[in-house]
């Protein structure tokens, strides 16, 4: 794993959201603790690893296949959770000003393009 | 005089015509009637053949694996008598909307997770997917993070979206596709108006 392109990557997702990223942390599963961050809050990297163990044990289940690239959750206060699946075990999770960004170009552009670059970090 | 007695023979005609026409509008009157009966018999057998069931009262055989502590499982279903006419509505104007991007949804109740409406998916799923939402905000406001207020969604494996909307005091649960959805128009039209539906349904 390259930490400089993994640093790189949030960057490249802070500045595609262009101030609406309140917080990013990236975590290895089942872990729950943080691996790199912008504004870290291993309270939140707790909290949703245990979300997502938990929805692909419902989703497993019930007959449904788990989770494949990400999750979305919108909270009050005007707030996004977006949590990213990657291959490699690793999730990322972002907490978005829902105010500050549109649905549309956090799905289509910044999360791809941030997705691009951690999977280059991961490559290397 | 001619004219008096032909138009005093005309209006008896007329006269005549009138009655045979009242009759004629009873009669397509009832017809319609009938006609409207059989369309909601073929709506509602519609309705079954699409797995939009009115759910049994008690569900005994439930699959107990990974997830399964009672607790988990709390959920019941009920019967439909006693939910209003409107998530039938709901589900019918979705499936229009939504085209070949529907896949399949049922409604959960937020106090009771009763769940009910259920379209395409077996009962036991609905189940273990309407915790889902309890489950996540019962972590969220442990942690003090705001509780979900709108949605949530989750991208699953075999291109579906499970989609879960809040609906005043319910869940609704849409397994979708995601080649054919336009997330956009689920979200800032369809919600919307979905939501407002729902405000004048008792709970």
């Amino acid at each position: 794993m390259n930490v400089k392109k993994l640093k790189e990557s949030i960057e490249i997702l802070k500045a595609n959201l262009d101030g609406a990223l309140i917080a990013s942390d990236i975590w290895k599963d089942n872990t729950g603790t943080s691996i790199a961050g912008y504004n870290s809050n291993p309270k939140a990297v707790a909290l949703f690893d245990q979300v997502t163990s938990y929805m692909n044990k419902a989703l497993e289940t019930s007959g449904f296949p788990t989770l494949d690239k990400y999750y979305l959750l919108e909270l009050k206060d005007n707030a996004l959770v977006v949590v990213l699946q990657f291959k490699d075990n690793y999730q990322w999770g972002m907490l978005v000003d829902n105010t500050k960004v549109n649905l549309g170009l956090l799905l289509n552009i910044a999360i791809p393009e941030a997705r691009k670059a951690f999977e280059e970090a991961i490559a290397d | 005089m001619w004219d008096f007695f032909y138009g005093d023979n005309k209006n008896k005609k007329n006269k005549k015509k009138k009655k045979q026409e009242k009759i004629d509008f009873s009669k397509t009157k009832k017809k319609k009637l009938i006609l409207q009966e059989e369309h909601t018999k073929v709506f509602m057998a519609k309705t079954k053949d699409n797995n939009i069931s009115p759910p049994k009262t008690t569900l005994k055989t439930q699959k107990k694996e990974n997830l399964s502590t009672p607790a988990n499982l709390s959920s019941k279903t009920s019967d439909t008598k006693n939910f209003d006419p409107v998530f039938f509505k709901i589900i019918s104007f979705l499936k229009e909307e939504l085209g070949e991007a529907y896949s399949a949804s049922f409604f959960s109740k937020k106090t009771t997770s009763t769940i009910f409406f259920n379209d395409n998916i077996e009962v036991f799923k609905s189940i273990y997917l309407s915790n889902i939402v309890n489950k996540t905000n019962s972590l969220l406001l442990e942690n003090d993070f705001q509780p979900i207020n709108n949605f949530m969604f989750m991208d699953i494996n075999n291109k579906q979206i499970l989609f879960i909307m809040q609906l005043d005091a319910y869940y609704l649960y849409l397994i979708l596709n995601n080649e054919q959805l336009n997330l956009g128009y689920l979200i800032n039209i369809l919600l919307p108006k979905i939501q407002s539906e729902t405000i004048n349904i008792k709970k």
